[in-house]
């Protein structure tokens, strides 16, 4: 696998007067968690979009799994899991065939796709409930299965977009704890866009810190803290973010 | 087949059925199909119902069960926040446009033969003498063949070019009666309006083709706007503009 999962460079993207992305430069390497970090505006989702070739860059590059996001999209999205700004499930579909679709859109096999379904479903706590419309389920229990879907097909990368946003913190807690034991299980790079400075903090190895679609620094969770000379990430944030205004 | 192709139609499909099956506005069609496939052979004698003028109601079962569904193939994925989801798979453009035109018209396709089904074992049993009742000429044979699935391909395709555009089922729908509208008050106008002379030399022409003739005109034409229509939703259709909508 190549070692570098992500490698952006100069990547820009303007929306008519607003640049939501400036001049973003930074590399993340296979098999880690990384946490990009930033107030609501500042840039994640957009990056995330860019990154997957759902939208193009204004200007820049960027690689992904080593593939050029300009001209190889459906290479990258082939290898690639997401949950983005929104679960995305199905509602009126139940749990099972949520992931069976996605199975299926992936080429999974048909045996490998029940497997995988009764694998992911027991280990999130949802197998009993699988029959049930997911639009009966309840906000932890649909982010639960979002993640599910986002990891069915094994992605090399996964692309999590506020995956606790929302929920309570006894479900975000719950949550956490699935997606450390999948990272762990599955050994896939993590790309996590959160302004929840504990989460990050307890899941990422790597963290970025960006802010009006501008980079303000990188580097691990305790590099930032000491760099900052605070004694929590989320204190080092809100440092990093008064310096910048 | 694709197997991209299968998976977004056997979702599409699902939903659909899931959405009737919960008792939504899409059952108007299955109303319709008890309408013209029971009431109107028990009122019609055997005769009359087996001649041309019963199978525009076949017909218009087709449009107007595409027109229940085909509003949400886009707009209910964006209004339910479904689609960026989608579109960061590995499913081609291809796939997605044409798995979901495909339900949808498979849908309308589907009511006709039932109704048309429905009307043969009511007529036949209303008007029962030992042998069998069928449509006895070319003509009415054709109509049956082609003309549901070619109309509710011109309805499943304008449907889809309205709601990739379109931010709400609601719009998509209004949008999309109010070209059907406009389609069928211009070309009563527009025939209306044409001189004297020229109403009567196309009346000539078709005065001297047979019924079957006239059938396979008609679908010719069908066919074409079936194909100008899925060539616009194939050009409409763009990541990035569908994710930013």
């Amino acid at each position: 696998m190549n070692q570098i999962a992500v490698r952006a460079n100069g990547l820009t993207r303007q929306f008519s007067s607003v640049r939501a992305l400036d001049d973003l430069t930074v590399e993340v390497p296979a098999g880690v968690v990384f946490g990009f970090l930033g107030p609501n505006g500042a840039g994640k989702t957009t990056t995330i979009r860019l990154l997957l070739n759902l939208i193009e860059p204004t200007s820049g590059s960027a690689e992904v799994l080593g593939f050029d996001t300009r001209t190889q999209g459906h290479e990258i999205r082939a290898r690639c899991g997401a949950l983005l700004e929104h679960s995305g499930l199905y509602e009126r579909l139940n749990a099972e065939d949520n992931l069976r679709f996605y199975g299926r859109v992936a080429r999974m096999t048909e045996r490998d796709i029940e497997q995988r379904i009764e694998e992911l479903l027991t280990q999130m706590g949802l197998w009993d409930r699988r029959k049930e419309a997911v639009v009966k389920w309840s906000r932890g229990m649909k982010q639960k299965l979002a993640i599910a879907r986002a990891v069915f097909h094994r992605p090399g990368l996964v692309f999590l977009d506020e995956p606790t946003a929302g929920l309570d913190p006894v479900a975000a807690n719950g949550l956490r704890k699935d997606l450390a034991a999948l990272v762990s299980q599955q050994g896939a790079t993590i790309f996590l866009t959160t302004h929840n400075m504990a989460e990050a903090e307890k899941l990422c190895n790597l963290v970025a810190v960006i802010r009006q679609g501008r980079l303000l620094a990188v580097g691990n969770p305790a590099e930032l803290r000491t760099r900052s000379g605070q004694g929590s990430l989320e204190e080092a944030f809100l440092t990093l973010m008064e310096e910048e205004q | 087949m694709n197997p991209d192709f299968v998976a977004v139609f056997w979702k599409e499909w699902k939903e659909i059925l899931l959405e009737r099956a919960s008792g939504g506005s899409g059952l108007r069609p299955l109303i319709m199909v008890g309408l013209i496939g029971v009431v109107i052979p028990l009122r019609l004698d055997a005769q009359r119902y087996f001649s041309p003028r019963p199978l525009l109601g076949l017909i218009f079962v087709s449009l107007a069960a595409v027109l229940a569904v085909v509003p949400d193939a886009f707009a209910g994925e964006r209004e339910r926040h479904t689609l960026e989801t989608l579109l960061a798979s590995r499913l081609p453009d291809r796939a997605i446009l044409f798995g979901k035109l495909a339900a949808c018209l498979g849908y309308g396709w589907l009511l006709s033969i039932i109704t048309i089904i429905l009307g043969i074992i009511t007529a036949n049993a209303k008007n029962w003498n030992g042998h069998v009742l069928l449509y006895r000429d070319t003509a009415s044979w054709l109509c049956l063949i082609l003309l549901p699935p070619l109309v509710g391909g011109a309805v499943a395709s304008a449907g889809v070019f309205v709601s990739l555009r379109a931010a709400t089922v609601r719009q998509a729908q209004q949008t999309l009666m109010f070209a059907l509208v406009a389609v069928v008050l211009g070309v009563s106008l527009g025939s209306g309006a044409l001189p004297e002379n020229v109403r009567m030399w196309f009346a000539r022409i078709l005065a001297t083709w047979s019924g079957a003739q006239l059938v396979l005109a008609a679908s010719a034409v069908v066919l074409a706007v079936d194909l100008v229509l899925i060539l616009a939703a194939v050009s409409c259709f763009q990541r990035s503009k569908l994710v930013l909508d």
